[in-house]
């Protein structure tokens, strides 16, 4: 029997009816036609011109120190070094470094150092809090189940603590902690002026309040109402207007260092004859937003600001899309409308007739004829070569050939 | 289990520390600095002013730190060492 007329529900390469693409996308097809590369962090799916391959393979993270992220359940996970901090079901958390300022052993602590006392009738001490710790999923954190105790229950005065390690500067901070109470209200502060509201908690929460110290000397700072307990840990002073993941800390300030993360290798790029233009869909997840600066879903570039396409959300968390050539600002486009918390699909596409940048909700934002940058040998997911980070979580990222805007607007409503 | 290997450098501004590793970065795969202001940010940790024990705070009594004008910056490899840094630590 000749190739030719031989059945099979597969067509084979040589018959008429051979058409790999239907055959991919039909069967298998979780990334998106033209994804050149596509990775789906949300459930550990990764794949490059239509071949899954392990994530590893696809993508290569720089990171020197660990990463605690949080899963689905609540119970956060550690990440070794040069590891992506991905979870399924939650996605990728891709973040610029941060350092927790304060020096006292801030998980696991075997003593009151770095932990000053303030009020008459306050007692502070070590206790184990071990069954309330893995009900907040802090176990794999505060491994040793030890908490700090401060005791205001026989105070008539506001008792609190004063955690060392200062802000260093009077940009803004944000000062937290994992916090619970009996008998009464806690708050947290940076000294001493900058302090969200006191109120109770019932079982482990993470308490936080930005703003600026009004001098470099000032650190992270629990307060705890007359007649009332905290029972706290993890406490947290970063230089960011918003909390970022746990960064344990053992008698000195820590850093959790960026997470740079780009494609492993780049052949697949001008394979599928992306230099010419091309799309991107991609599904991000804000736990914050206002943070007034760029922040990068992706950056194709050839390593320098020179020549690049890059899209993020902007300092006014407005979608946007740039694209520089020859070190000339080709476009940057923004949508109307910013994004919000949560999951935000948005579109994007470019060619050198123009391009479009597209959310869930039908806002488009068009471009037209422009210069191509040239030489891009270079993805990065959620960085630029300027250093802006998404800090927020990844869901998922399909880098494609020409998708029509239209194409685009209807993944984005069911994505 | 991966090596950790510190390298931390002093100098007396910023400017200068990011200056050491730029010249630190020749020959390198992977520059620790580049361009007027960029560190690797995945790999060294961002200028940082140096503190000593001040006086104690007026409303706590908690001990205070006030900056020695000297400027500390780490950079951290994972399994990989090199010469040129070690060299640089004061």
């Amino acid at each position: 029997m000749s190739v030719a007329s031989r059945s099979s529900d597969i067509p084979i390469q040589g018959d008429a009816s051979y058409r790999p693409d239907q055959i991919r996308f039909a069967r298998r097809a979780w990334w998106q036609p033209n994804a050149a590369l596509a990775a789906d962090f949300y459930n550990a799916r990764y794949a490059r011109n239509g071949v899954d391959l392990a994530l590893g393979d696809a993508l290569a993270t720089v990171r020197s120190s660990a990463h605690f992220l949080a899963g689905p359940d609540g119970v956060y996970q550690s990440f070794a070094a040069n590891t992506l901090a991905r979870i399924t079901a939650v996605g990728a958390y891709i973040g610029r470094q941060v350092t927790n300022k304060c020096t006292n052993y801030n998980a696991n602590p075997t003593s009151t150092a770095g932990v000053t006392k303030y009020g008459t009738g306050s007692v502070l001490s070590i206790v184990d809090d071990q069954a309330a710790l893995a009900a907040a999923g802090l176990q794999n954190i505060a491994t040793s189940g030890k908490v700090y105790k401060l005791d205001n229950s026989a105070a008539t005065s506001e008792g609190g603590v004063m955690f060392s390690g200062s802000a260093g500067n009077v940009n803004k901070h944000t000062a937290s902690v994992y916090m619970r109470t009996v008998g009464g209200t806690a708050c947290v502060a940076i000294n001493s002026s900058i302090a969200n509201a006191f109120d109770t908690y019932a079982a482990y929460s993470r308490v936080a309040v930005t703003g600026t110290p009004v001098d470099t000397g000032r650190g992270a700072q629990i307060k705890v109402a007359a007649g009332g307990t905290a029972y706290f840990i993890l406490n947290q002073l970063e230089e960011n207007t918003f909390t970022t993941p746990p960064i344990a800390t053992a008698g000195a300030a820590a850093t959790r260092y960026a997470s740079d993360v780009q494609a492993a290798s780049m052949g697949w790029f001008n394979a599928a004859g992306l230099a010419s233009g091309g799309a991107a869909l991609i599904v991000p997840n804000y736990a914050s937003v206002g943070h007034g600066v760029s922040r990068t879903l992706f950056e194709l570039s050839d390593g320098t600001a020179n020549n690049l396409v890059r899209a993020h959300v902007d300092a006014s968390d407005k979608p946007a899309l740039v694209i520089v050539a020859g070190g000339v600002t080709q476009i940057d486009t923004a949508l109307s409308a910013a994004v919000a918390l949560g999951r935000k699909p948005l579109a994007f596409g470019w060619g050198a007739g123009g391009g479009y940048v597209v959310d869930r909700a039908g806002n488009v934002a068009g471009f037209s004829a422009i210069t191509l940058p040239g030489g891009l040998s270079m993805l990065r997911l959620g960085s630029s070569v300027a250093g802006n980070y998404l800090n927020a979580k990844l869901e998922q990222i399909h880098i494609c050939g020409a998708i029509q805007q239209a194409d685009g607007q209807t993944w984005a409503v069911t994505a | 289990m991966s090596a950790i290997n510190t390298y931390l450098i002093r100098a007396t501004s910023p400017e200068e520390l990011h200056a050491a590793l730029v010249a630190a970065s020749v020959g390198k795969a992977r520059a620790f600095a580049w361009d007027a202001d960029r560190f690797d940010d995945a790999r060294v940790r961002l200028p940082y002013p140096e503190t000593a024990p001040g006086a104690a705070d007026p409303e706590t009594g908690a001990a205070t730190e006030v900056p020695t004008g000297i400027w500390l910056c780490e950079v951290v490899l994972v399994n990989e060492e090199d010469a040129t840094l070690a060299a640089m630590q004061g």
